[in-house]
């Protein structure tokens, strides 16, 4: 449905973005997910229009949109602040972009009631912008942008300004609705969470560049570049060193800074490298520590600095003896932590729980 | 096959000239700016370097040439207002009644704004009603109002004659501080505006901050409200001073012909003399002696606001 | 290691007893009655001084308003004894002289709203949508004529349209008040569209307005309060001008503060009184019609 090829933008001497390539297929829920300055707006901005790129090409629907003015395109939009008209009402700013596109006024009260009814604002429609409420307001521009069923939709932080509650409220809703219209959704968010729950895919920016494009699940277990790991969720790093490369299983074998066994890692590294291994706290486990230190299985010894409740798990922060710390996070069993500040415990992940990259 | 070179342009610069004024057609913002600097430029700066020129005619006679005498040029009025000890006391009255008008203003203005800025709500609102009030009434009409305060059957006396306080009217207008009474009502509205509008645009917890610190009220205000609205009073203090030295409507009605400006007298040679060429020339002083003490005015407060900024 | 730490609390507690500070309270009020009394004097003379302000600004308009209905030849203020009259004001409508004065002030007003309106829109628009660069420039040029005193503007204006055949004219007038009431206009223009957000106008883009649907049904119905209230103050600033009016008005075009002008130098006629307050009744009544009107349109618009 979306193309993107090799596309940048320049202000003046700063790149904003720099040679994104993207492909969104039609009925996907996408997300462009990155810190400020990442240039997920940007990117977005000239999908919609407002910006022509430096370089490379935007398609739409297999047809070059480059050059193509905002109010051509057949995309939708809904802004961060919703920009909603407030000289009219719910039924008007809905009605606008039907009345643009030239859909016949006989046919628009049936489109209108449609789209209000799927956004669940059925009652409201004679009411004006600052007589809604901030979700309510959401909803009018989500309907807005819907109603004349564009080939893509466009969302630029959209819940960035809800408060939390409302926030998870309306994150559900849209993926219901997404599901419910088809349309193929792009959505900029600097909000992790939000991507990791309701997109299909995740495309990562950092500083103007694509760091990955894949599934919430691929990106949070096997993270491409290092930007990525440390950007999704909690993750440990561990720095280490190459020992050899196991040709076979397309592995490298290598020796954490920290000492004990060898540990084996996706990817091919050059011998002698050295690298940064990460693993998900989730992944590792505590073990009461035994008077035999060197275990088995490739664990490591340390004390536990730290043990935080909340609520449905613990986190523990354990300081190893070469003064770096391991997060572990873990369901708790029975009504409290297994181990208390000051325990020796004894840390270790299962097999091929680490990433790795090169330092 | 070497490419087409269209051959160097005699004059470089008209050729780029040519460029910068095709790229500037294209765009639509000079497109909209047109209509304002046409307006400005035919209408407000030709009619300046008209003036200008006017001012270097011989006087008229009679019959088609009775504003001035066309195609000839003389300096003969600039150097009459330069030799002529009559301008010199013109410009020195004009310098003191606007120097007055001024302070009087000023000393007015600035506590006013003050109580108006701690002002709320429907009282506030009164209050810049009241300020501007004045600014959108005719000229005339308001100095109607003060002579019918002043005036020797005015109110004030009608008042003072009734009780019997005083056996004559009091001489109120046709002085100076009659003048001044006048001339303050007109040009009171400027500065007050001026300072709230700047007063306005702080960030009210900058007071709270100081008391918090330990300033007592007065203090805190001093320290941080004042202080601020220094680069706001100099501005507003130089606006007045121009309005001021271009006092012409009261001066004529409430003031008496030892306080004449320039401004007056430029209404006389223009349209009672119809000596066109000196009322020109009066005029091109006054605007450069303006001019001049606009730059002299952002000179100090440029230093004023370097030295200020460096010491507190 | 992308891991939190735990908190840490601070050694020594927060409990410490403020003994300075108690004693720098009890220097800034050293005791309570006095101070209370001081305060409450303070404010007692603060609000002399403000309400004596008000009445020096408001007096002369009253009284000039009170005089236009005295029943008497002479000038005097209306008390219940005296009664009141219109008769001047019928005086003053039956005159065709007067209303030939109004009528050219009227005129010359419209004339002089439209050409500041034009430029003052465009200005404004060119500034805050197509990015005109050096706005701090344009409004300083623009606010020139402001600083320039009327007699100079009037007194070139006269040589000016003299010269280019103006002269005589209604337009001559217009285009000097023009000069006067395009920066507050364009000022007022400026704020407004400022108030009109670019998403607003980057949202009907997105939904298939192309530039000029995007000004007509977007920018112009906000944009018409602002619209309203500029107008309005322009018609005013030139419905009240005299100065210029002096200058350029010919006994065809006078207007009518040059009218009142000679009556009010030499003979006071109370008729004087009901056209100047005639020309006060229009602008009260203008300002409260656009400003009804102004809050009826942001009321629908819900600012």
């Amino acid at each position: 449905m979306l193309t993107l090829r090799n596309v940048s933008k320049r202000f003046g001497t700063v790149d904003a973005v720099v040679a994104v390539s993207l492909e969104v297929q039609a009925g996907e829920f996408v997300f462009l997910l990155g810190p400020s300055g990442s240039g997920k707006t940007t990117t977005l901005r000239m999908i919609a229009g407002f910006g022509d790129p430096t370089s490379g090409d935007i398609e739409l629907a297999g047809q070059s949109i480059a050059g193509v003015p905002p109010y051509r395109r057949d995309i939708g939009m809904v802004f961060q602040r919703y920009a909603l008209f407030p000289h009219l009402n719910v039924w008007e700013n809905t009605a606008f972009g039907l009345r643009m596109r030239g859909m016949p006024e006989r046919e628009r009260p049936k489109r209108i009631e449609e789209t209000l009814s799927m956004v669940r604002l059925g009652g409201l429609e004679k009411r004006y912008p600052h007589q809604l409420s901030g979700g309510q307001q959401q909803r009018v521009a989500l309907a807005r942008a819907l109603a004349y069923r564009p080939a893509l939709l466009l969302l630029d932080e959209p819940l960035a300004n809800l408060d939390r509650r409302l926030r998870d409220e309306m994150r559900i809703e849209l993926k219901r609705i997404q599901k419910e219209a088809g349309t193929t959704m792009l959505f900029v968010t600097h909000d992790q969470e939000e991507a990791l729950t309701l997109g299909d895919r995740i495309a990562v920016m950092h500083d103007g560049r694509l760091e990955q494009v894949g599934t919430p699940a691929e990106i949070y277990h096997h993270p491409a570049t290092r930007f990525v790991a440390s950007f999704i969720g909690d993750m440990n790093f561990l720095r280490g060193s190459v020992l050899g490369h196991d040709a076979a299983n397309n592995a490298s074998d290598i020796r954490l800074a920290l000492g004990g066994p060898v540990q084996s890692v996706a990817g091919r590294f050059d011998g002698g490298a050295k690298l940064v291994a990460c693993v998900r706290p989730e992944r590792v486990r505590l073990e009461a520590a035994t008077k035999d230190f060197a275990r088995e299985g490739g664990g490591y010894n340390g004390v536990v600095k730290y043990a935080g409740f909340s609520g449905d798990s613990v986190r523990y922060l354990v300081g190893m003896p070469d003064g770096s710390d391991v997060l572990s996070r873990e369901a708790i069993e029975g009504t409290g932590p297994r181990f208390a500040v000051g325990q020796a415990v004894c840390v270790t992940w299962p097999p091929g729980a680490l990433n790795a990259f090169a330092d | 096959m070497p490419e087409a070179v269209p051959p160097p342009s005699p004059i470089p610069w008209l050729a780029r000239l040519g460029r910068v004024v095709v790229r500037a057609g294209k765009s639509p913002a000079l497109w909209l700016a047109a209509p304002s600097v046409l307006l400005f430029m035919v209408f407000f700066v030709a009619p300046l370097g008209w003036m200008l020129r006017l001012s270097t005619y011989e006087a008229g006679g009679k019959g088609q040439s009775r504003f001035y005498q066309t195609g000839t040029f003389t300096l003969a009025r600039f150097r009459e207002i330069a030799t002529d000890p009559y301008y010199f006391k013109l410009g020195w009255i004009t310098v003191q009644v606007g120097v007055i008008i001024t302070l009087v203003t000023m000393l007015v203005a600035l506590p006013f704004a003050i109580y108006v800025y701690r002002s709320r709500g429907i009282y506030k609102r009164f209050l810049l009603m009241a300020v501007i009030l004045p600014k959108l009434t005719n000229l005339l009409v308001l100095m109607y109002g003060v002579l019918l305060l002043l005036g020797d059957t005015g109110y004030i006396n009608e008042v003072l004659l009734g009780a019997g306080v005083i056996a004559q009217p009091l001489p109120l207008f046709a002085n100076l501080p009659a003048l001044v009474f006048g001339e303050v009502l007109i040009v009171l509205p400027y500065p007050v505006l001026m300072l709230v509008a700047a007063m306005e645009s702080m960030d009210p917890s900058l007071e709270e901050a100081a008391q918090s610190l330990g300033a007592g009220p007065a203090r805190a205000f001093y320290e941080t409200v004042i202080k601020l609205m220094v680069p706001a009073l100099t501005t507003s203090t130089l606006v007045t001073l121009i309005w001021g030295f271009g006092a012409f409507v009261a001066p004529t009605i409430l003031g008496s012909p030892d306080y004449y400006t320039i401004a007056i007298e430029v209404y006389t040679q223009t349209l009672e003399n119809v000596n066109w060429p000196l009322g020109a020339a009066l005029a091109t002083v006054y605007v450069a002696f303006v001019t001049l003490l606009v730059a002299g005015g952002l000179l100090i407060q440029r230093n004023a606001e370097r030295r200020w900024s460096a010491t507190t | 290691m992308t891991a939190a730490g735990p908190p840490r609390g601070r050694p020594g507690g927060t409990a410490r007893s403020d003994a300075r500070g108690d004693r720098a309270r009890q220097r800034n009020h050293p005791r309570r009655l006095p101070g209370r009394l001081g305060a409450l004097a303070f404010k007692g003379v603060a609000h002399l001084f403000g309400l004596t302000v008000v009445a020096y600004l408001l007096v002369p308009l009253v009284l000039a308003f009170l005089v236009s209905f005295y029943p008497g030849r002479s000038i005097g203020l209306p008390t219940f004894s005296t009664g009141i009259t219109a008769e001047w004001y019928v005086e003053f409508l039956n005159d065709a002289r007067w209303m030939a004065g109004l009528r050219n002030s009227l005129y010359v007003g419209v004339i002089s709203t439209a050409i500041s309106l034009v430029c003052g829109l465009t200005l404004a628009l060119a500034v805050t949508r197509h990015r005109l660069r050096g706005e701090v420039l344009v409004a300083t040029v623009l606010m020139l004529p402001v600083f320039v005193p009327a007699v100079i503007i009037g007194m070139q204006s006269l040589s000016f349209s003299y010269q280019i055949g103006l002269w005589g004219t209604h337009w001559s007038i217009g285009i000097a008040h023009a000069l006067w009431a395009t920066p507050l206009v364009y000022l007022i223009l400026v704020s407004g569209l400022r108030r009109v957000s670019i998403e607003l106008e980057e949202a009907a883009a997105s939904l298939g307005a192309n530039p000029w649907a995007s000004f007509r049904m977007v920018v112009w119905p906000l944009l018409v309060p602002s619209v309203m209230a500029a107008a309005v103050i322009g018609y005013i600033i030139s419905l009240n001008e005299f100065i210029m009016a002096l200058f350029l008005g010919t006994p065809d075009t006078q207007t009518l503060p040059k009218m009142i002008w000679p009556q009010i130098r030499h003979s006071v006629s109370p008729v004087v009184a009901a056209a100047s307050s005639v020309l006060l009744v229009i602008t009260v009544a203008a300002i409260m019609i656009a400003g009804r009107a102004v809050n009826i349109s942001r009321a629908i618009q819900g600012r």
